[in-house]
């Protein structure tokens, strides 16, 4: 599907990059901010492969380079949008708009960030702001269901003990997250949800490695007091 | 408080890994479309359009609709509203009649020869 919208995997790579060792003149960065793909600075193994070039095809304004990022990211720039949010709408117009200014903004990328970080900072910068204009919204209704208003899918897990209803659970643990504030939900997505490291969570949200443990140690407290039997320990 | 102590949990983990969404194709040829579009419009026009230079613009509108009706209104004649009275404006009248009488010219001389001295 993705092969007629510009999204074709292998997609055309830049021969003087390659020849240059993957990186051109420009791609390089300045000596002061060199570019240092996600996967050298310690990242989850969740960095783009050839990162580097895709950041200098960026910077030349290739739209091609746009639609291989959306093809590497999109899915994990959804989820955190929609997980956030809860809708789907709002979480397209998210994504939508920090491709937009994922373009305009990349000529000026340092690369200092790890593009993935980078990303996601705008996407959940969006979505923070969006949230802080929805306090003065109507709440939402009693039967709410997290993942199908948000769009998310749940897929069965494996070695899942059968006697425990799944989709309940599920829906259980995303109503803890909606109930999480957000920089508590925010790191839980990133960091369990997506499987960003503790680094990359940290400079996605501007803050220290320590505040990071902080907000995860909240916030799975909280998730397994919800999902914690009446009751039980 | 130890973070790192509680760091893990294999299956809370588990649960929140096994939620996702997929990249949309749709809106990818959405965005491909907002740029495509963004390039036909001229430089000059795309920078009009912008949120901050719109914003400006109605500010130099505002600015000088005032500015304008400020001089306006500071360089107007008397009018009869300036004038306290009724009999204040006719006698305001009549001394501006009266100048206007003595400002005008003399008769010509030769005009009086005419009038009836005979040859």
């Amino acid at each position: 599907m993705f092969e007629s919208s510009g999204f074709a995997r292998n997609a055309p790579v830049v021969q003087a990059a390659a020849a240059d060792g993957g990186l051109g003149g420009a791609a390089r960065g300045t000596s002061r901010h060199p570019i240092r793909p996600s996967f050298e600075r310690g990242g989850a193994g969740l960095g783009i492969p050839n990162e580097a070039e895709l950041i200098a095809r960026l910077r030349a304004r290739d739209l091609g380079a746009l639609g291989e990022l959306y093809r590497e990211l999109g899915g994990r720039m959804t989820t955190l949008a929609r997980t956030m949010l809860r809708d789907a709408d709002e979480a397209a117009d998210v994504v939508e708009d920090t491709l937009l200014r994922v373009r305009d903004a990349a000529p000026g990328f340092r690369g200092e960030r790890g593009l993935t970080t980078w990303v996601m900072r705008i996407v959940a910068n969006r979505c923070r702001d969006l949230l802080r204009r929805r306090k003065f919204t109507a709440g939402r209704p009693e039967d709410f269901d997290p993942l199908a208003e948000s769009g998310l899918r749940a897929e069965p897990i494996e070695g899942w003990d059968l006697a425990i209803d799944q989709e309940r659970m599920m829906a259980m643990l995303e109503r803890a997250i909606d109930a999480l504030p957000p920089e508590q939900r925010e790191a839980v997505v990133l960091r369990d949800r997506l499987g960003l490291s503790y680094d990359e969570v940290a400079e996605t949200l501007g803050v220290k490695v320590a505040a990071v443990k902080s907000r995860l140690f909240r916030a799975r407290t909280a998730l397994r007091a919800a999902l914690r039997p009446p009751g039980g320990e | 408080m130890n973070h790192e102590r509680d760091d893990e949990d294999p299956g809370l983990t588990r649960m929140l890994r096994a939620v996702r969404a997929e990249a949309d194709p749709a809106l990818w040829t959405r965005v491909r479309a907002r740029i495509e579009a963004r390039r036909r419009v001229p430089a000059p026009l795309a920078w009009a359009m912008r949120p901050t230079a719109l914003a400006a613009s109605v500010a130099l509108l505002v600015a000088s609709t005032t500015l304008a009706l400020m001089l306006s209104t500071g360089s107007s004649v008397a009018t009869d509203e300036d004038y306290a009275t009724l009999a204040d404006a006719l006698v305001a009248e009549r001394d501006a009649e009266a100048a206007t009488v003595e400002s005008a010219p003399a008769p010509a001389g030769d005009a009086a020869s005419d009038s009836g001295s005979g040859m």
